[in-house]
């Protein structure tokens, strides 16, 4: 059950991050959200 | 040479470039540690391992979906004007001392749960400053930051803290449990003492002219829940399991959303919750940026030569010598080298290290996040802001973290009763 809770959380977070990259930003700040969202990303998709 | 040396120094180099050419620009350091881990790998010869770069961030995986969640509750505070209202209410209390002690909670408290000083300067730290009466505002500034200082190094979250718990343990490392307590009493002496010797400054906030903020009762009751769990998991944490932070920030986050009448719209509620996400980023970044500058390291054997030349010396005097190296290239280069090397301190203390120990070396790098010469939460060097100002603000409150600190570290086996 708390492993479905934190795939829904992992889930949203990363939803907000794909919304939030494809919006115009400085180069530094799109490499952040790439790196946070690539492993929230991962991470989501290894939760069994 | 050792190749383990070549590869340290290739990556240390580019770590130090990056933060020299960018005026130690945190979002930039990601970029830099991303770059030094994919160079340390290709010069020790085993091509761009996707694996361990991504494995590196995985172990602070936890600890940072935590400070994600707790940073969409604090914005989602900030937006439905829970944290105006508290401030009337603050600035209303007629005992210039005690008030002087709520607004240093105030500053710190968003600090306190996200784990990162951001939180604190654009949420009560900017409600502080707009209401500051007849104190100059760059000393207002700086108390601010000094607030958030505080607030980073006092439980629940606190990044300074993951960080060092993640250097434990060569294969997994300590997860960010047992830390309420030792890190509460690293904060509080700087607390009570900041705030008695700043009671001018502090208690000169005053009372918004505008229009009172109404309606907050129920969301004042989801905040004061979600307190009340965060410290029965903190000191209880070990007799009674809640699910964790995250869970709770997230469900508080929700229970927001619904009792928050004034959001007007559904675009309101979403902007809100994807600002607290995106504040939240940065931070994140550059510990997962860290992530996997350290797996790299372990990876190429750079760890096991650390482990190799630390084995004549006491893991103690280890730690103090790291500690004070990180605490002198911080002031000049900020976090990135820092944290590397506090990871590397903790690490022969062993996999579920004393909390205690991991908590009292990790109070370095809250230190160097708010004393370097560049950049820092006080912005040192832009808009007139000097590290020597920031240095005569925050000298008591930055000793007496450092002080305890030094002492969780030489007589951590002695506090293991702190780790709840």
């Amino acid at each position: 059950m708390l492993q479905i809770i934190y795939y829904v959380i992992i889930s949203v977070f990363a939803l907000f991050l794909l919304y939030n990259i494809v919006k115009k930003r400085p180069f530094a700040e799109l490499v952040c959200i790439a790196f946070v969202l690539v492993t929230f990303a991962l991470r989501a998709l290894h939760i069994k | 040479m050792r190749n383990e040396i070549w590869v340290a120094l290739v990556m240390f180099l580019i770590s130090i470039g990056g933060s020299v050419a960018t005026r130690n620009d945190r979002k930039w350091s990601v970029f830099f540690l991303f770059l030094a881990a994919v160079a340390g790998s290709l010069v020790a010869g085993m091509g761009i391992r996707f694996r361990e770069i991504v494995e590196g961030p995985f172990g602070f995986l936890d600890s940072m979906l935590c400070v994600c969640a707790a940073s969409v509750l604090v914005m989602l505070l900030d937006r439905c004007g829970a944290f105006a209202y508290l401030a009337d209410r603050i600035c209303a209390i007629g005992n210039s001392t005690l008030r002087a002690f709520a607004v240093l909670l105030f500053i710190a408290f968003p600090a306190m749960l996200t784990g990162f000083a951001g939180s604190s300067l654009l949420t009560t730290g900017r409600i502080v400053k707009e209401r500051a009466e007849g104190t100059d505002p760059k000393k207002m500034h700086l108390t601010v930051c000094v607030g958030a200082f505080i607030g980073v190094v006092l439980p629940p979250n606190c990044i300074p803290a993951m960080i060092a718990a993640n250097g434990a343990g060569s294969v997994l490392p300590t997860p960010y449990a047992g830390f309420f307590l030792p890190l509460l009493l690293i904060g509080l002496p700087a607390f009570i003492a900041y705030a008695l010797i700043n009671r001018k400054a502090l208690a000169s906030v005053g009372k918004a002219e505008k229009k009172e903020v109404k309606g907050m009762v129920p969301v004042l009751v989801v905040l004061g829940l979600t307190v009340v769990v965060v410290i029965m998991d903190g000191v209880f944490a070990s007799v009674l399991y809640l699910g964790g932070n995250t869970l709770v920030f997230f469900v508080a986050s929700v229970l927001i959303l619904i009792v928050w009448r004034g959001a007007g719209s559904a675009k309101a509620a979403f902007d809100a919750v994807s600002d607290g996400i995106m504040k939240a980023v940065v931070p994140m970044a550059v510990v997962f940026a860290l992530g996997s500058f350290i797996e790299v390291s372990s990876m190429t054997g750079v760890r096991g030569l650390f482990s190799y030349v630390i084995l004549p010396y006491s893991t103690t005097a280890v730690m103090l010598v790291l500690m004070a190296a990180a605490l002198g290239i911080g002031f000049f280069l900020a976090l990135p080298i820092p944290a590397f090397l506090i990871t590397y301190a903790v690490f022969p203390i062993g996999w579920l290290a004393n909390s205690v120990i991991v908590a009292g070396c990790s109070t370095v790098l809250a230190v160097v996040a708010l004393v370097t010469c560049r950049g820092g939460i006080a912005g040192c060097g832009k808009d007139g802001t000097r590290s020597m100002d920031v240095l005569k603000e925050a000298w008591l409150p930055v000793a007496l973290v450092l002080v305890v600190g030094v002492v969780f570290v030489v007589c951590g086996d002695s506090l293991t009763f702190l780790i709840r």
